[in-house]
């Protein structure tokens, strides 16, 4: 697995090098443009971080893509790994490559939006929100990417032909988040306990709308049924997924 | 090397002759080891199966022994480089003889052109 | 002689169409078998089946005893007719790459196939000729000790002389512990090299033995059998 994840981040080194240096000379220009353009350099910089972190999101869903319906997938797909070393380290490595353009992006736009870094927003950080941030957003990324990549390998591997194969992977993708969503809203209103990692005890919160990780200033909760939810629904779908690849993956 | 062998009949068999000849030739005399199946197969581009064949029914026929680890090697016997010669001299001259009957000559014109031939071989150098 | 290839009765039928129809087939260890046939005749899908990335519809494939799966891509040396090699690379990069997913990887086998078939170590993949990726990915494949191989069209798109040099090198990689199935429509030049063949049309095997025999019984070339199976 590791192996994997090393010859694929090898392989798109130069485009997320591209992304980051993109980013940082525009950065770098907007900030010249601090006195002149006003509100527009932050905004400027918050759609550029938008961008580049939705293009490197799209290039992992195209790499996935290519590996199911072009040439490369053979390679791939005939070395002794299995389908689970193989979802794993495509989760991974896009979950490095995504981490790596939002954060220098996140940096950049952070110092487009601030004066100077000021030592106090760092005296202020509680340790506990963000290592309970980067936990979210690491499972959130995960977790939409396995949902993805379960539609494309289902949609490949029910539909012959790229073009059906793709659009049936795209119409399945929608049921499925419409179905999680549903199941997600009458679970918590079903079970509105929270559990609340401040205090470490469980609270009752009648007003829970589809938040999987609901953060208001300093306090961190989630819902339990929720989150339990999410837990079975990504274990299901990584493991169907790998079991697809392993067993019904038919390349062309 | 396609030219060596026709893929009519069995290449085995063809190699077999190649042997045969080499011994006949003398570019292969008695205890000299034989190129390894691989060497050859390589060579010729053919299947060191059909090599392996070769060389077991040269061994069957009593032309070439193998020593375990050491190769395999032409024979000793006195007489079998003129045995060889005769009996592949036989199978010429048998096809010949055919051919010749099949084109209408008789066994007489048959001896008096060969001799014909011969001598004129030998006077055309 | 064990088998290490056992094919069943094996189908894979698409929505529109059967692309095999019931493949009986045995390759016993250390031998060399041609599988033969037209565009469309099924041999490709055959293959694919045997490499694991393809699942037949119905039938057994067993590979030293086993499914495909994990395993049989351990032992199994596919050579696909596609251009599968990765365009990012260059050619010790591929080598690298065979050397760390198997473990029965040549490392000195692929550098002496390297240099035969004349191919630059920092060459990048993406600037080599057809012929010259070819002799590349067929390099990359015979530098495995794999239980068996699997070549599908290694002449394919080839010069003459690059075709001699491919076959030498399939000749002597040969050993007697390992199996090789070969597909390809240029029999003339490969013909010598098949212990066994078999003829496949429309998804079925419709003439198999050995190829000495073949030539005994029938007084013809296997390149002129296919000629005729095939007319």
């Amino acid at each position: 697995m590791f192996k994997l994840i090393k010859y694929e981040l090898r392989a798109n080194f130069l485009k997320i090098i591209g992304i980051c240096v993109i980013v940082i000379i525009a950065n770098l220009f907007l900030m010249t443009k601090k006195g002149s353009w006003e509100l527009a350099v932050p905004a400027l910089s918050s759609i550029l971080l938008f961008v580049a972190v939705t293009v490197i999101f799209t290039s992992s869903l195209n790499i996935m893509s290519k590996y199911l319906y072009e040439d490369s997938g053979y390679l791939l797909f005939t070395l002794p790994q299995s389908g689970v070393s193989i979802l794993s380290s495509r989760l991974i490595t896009a979950l490095i490559q995504i981490s790596i353009v939002a954060g220098v992006s996140s940096l950049m736009f952070y110092l487009n939006v601030t004066e100077e870094i000021s030592s106090l927003f760092f005296k202020n950080i509680k340790p506990g929100l963000v290592i309970y941030n980067i936990f979210n957003y690491i499972c959130l990324v995960i977790y939409g990417l396995t949902i993805i990549y379960f539609c494309m390998v289902i949609g490949k591997v029910a539909l012959k032909g790229k073009k059906l194969g793709k659009l049936g992977s795209f119409i399945i993708f929608v049921i499925l988040v419409i179905a999680l969503g549903w199941v997600s809203v009458k679970i918590t209103t079903l079970l509105p306990q929270n559990f609340d990692l401040s205090t470490f005890k469980i609270n009752s919160n009648e007003v829970i709308i589809n938040s999987d990780f609901t953060i208001s200033a300093g306090k961190y909760e989630f819902n339990i049924a929720q989150s339990i939810l999410d837990i079975i629904t990504f274990a299901g779908l990584f493991m169907s997924t790998s079991y697809l690849i392993d067993k019904k993956l038919d390349l062309s | 090397m396609k030219t060596e062998f026709n893929d009519r009949s069995p290449i085995y068999l063809q190699i077999i002759d190649i042997i045969k000849m080499d011994i006949v030739i003398g570019k292969l005399k008695s205890k000299d080891k034989l190129p390894s199946v691989r060497e050859m197969a390589t060579k010729f581009n053919v299947n060191p199966n059909t090599l392996q064949r070769s060389y077991q029914e040269l061994e069957r026929l009593g032309i070439v022994y193998t020593q375990r680890g050491l190769g395999t090697f032409v024979g000793e016997g006195k007489n079998m480089v003129d045995d060889l010669k005769r009996e592949m001299a036989r199978e010429v001259i048998d096809s010949f003889i055919l051919r010749m009957k099949s084109l209408g000559f008789t066994d007489n014109e048959i001896i008096k052109s060969v001799s014909k031939e011969t001598l004129g071989v030998k006077q055309n150098g | 002689m064990d088998n290490i290839l056992i094919s069943q009765k094996i189908c894979k039928s698409y929505l529109n169409k059967k692309a095999l129809q019931g493949v009986d087939l045995e390759i016993a260890t250390g031998k060399i078998v041609g599988l033969l046939g037209p565009n469309g005749s099924g041999k490709t899908t055959f293959l694919k089946i045997a490499a694991g990335i393809l699942h037949p519809s119905k039938g057994e494939i067993l590979i030293d005893g086993q499914k495909p799966g994990v395993y049989t891509k351990s032992i199994v040396s596919y050579l696909p007719d596609n251009e599968y090699l990765l365009k990012w690379m260059k050619v010790k990069d591929a080598v690298k790459y065979f050397k760390d997913f198997y473990s029965d990887f040549d490392e000195k086998k692929a550098k002496e196939l390297l240099t035969f078939m004349d191919l630059d170590e920092d060459s990048s993949v993406k600037s080599l000729s057809k012929g010259m990726k070819e002799k590349l990915k067929l390099t990359l494949v015979l530098s495995r000790n794999a239980k068996l191989y699997i070549l599908d069209e290694p002449l394919g798109g080839v010069d003459p002389t690059a075709r001699e040099k491919i076959l030498n090198a399939i000749v002597s990689n040969f050993s007697a512990n390992s199996s090789m199935i070969i597909t390809t429509h240029l029999v003339n030049d490969i013909e010598r090299i098949f212990d066994d063949v078999a003829f496949i049309s429309g998804g079925e095997i419709v003439l198999k033995g050995n190829a000495e025999e073949l030539r005994m019984e029938r007084k013809m070339s296997i390149d002129e059998l296919y000629r005729e199976v095939f007319k």
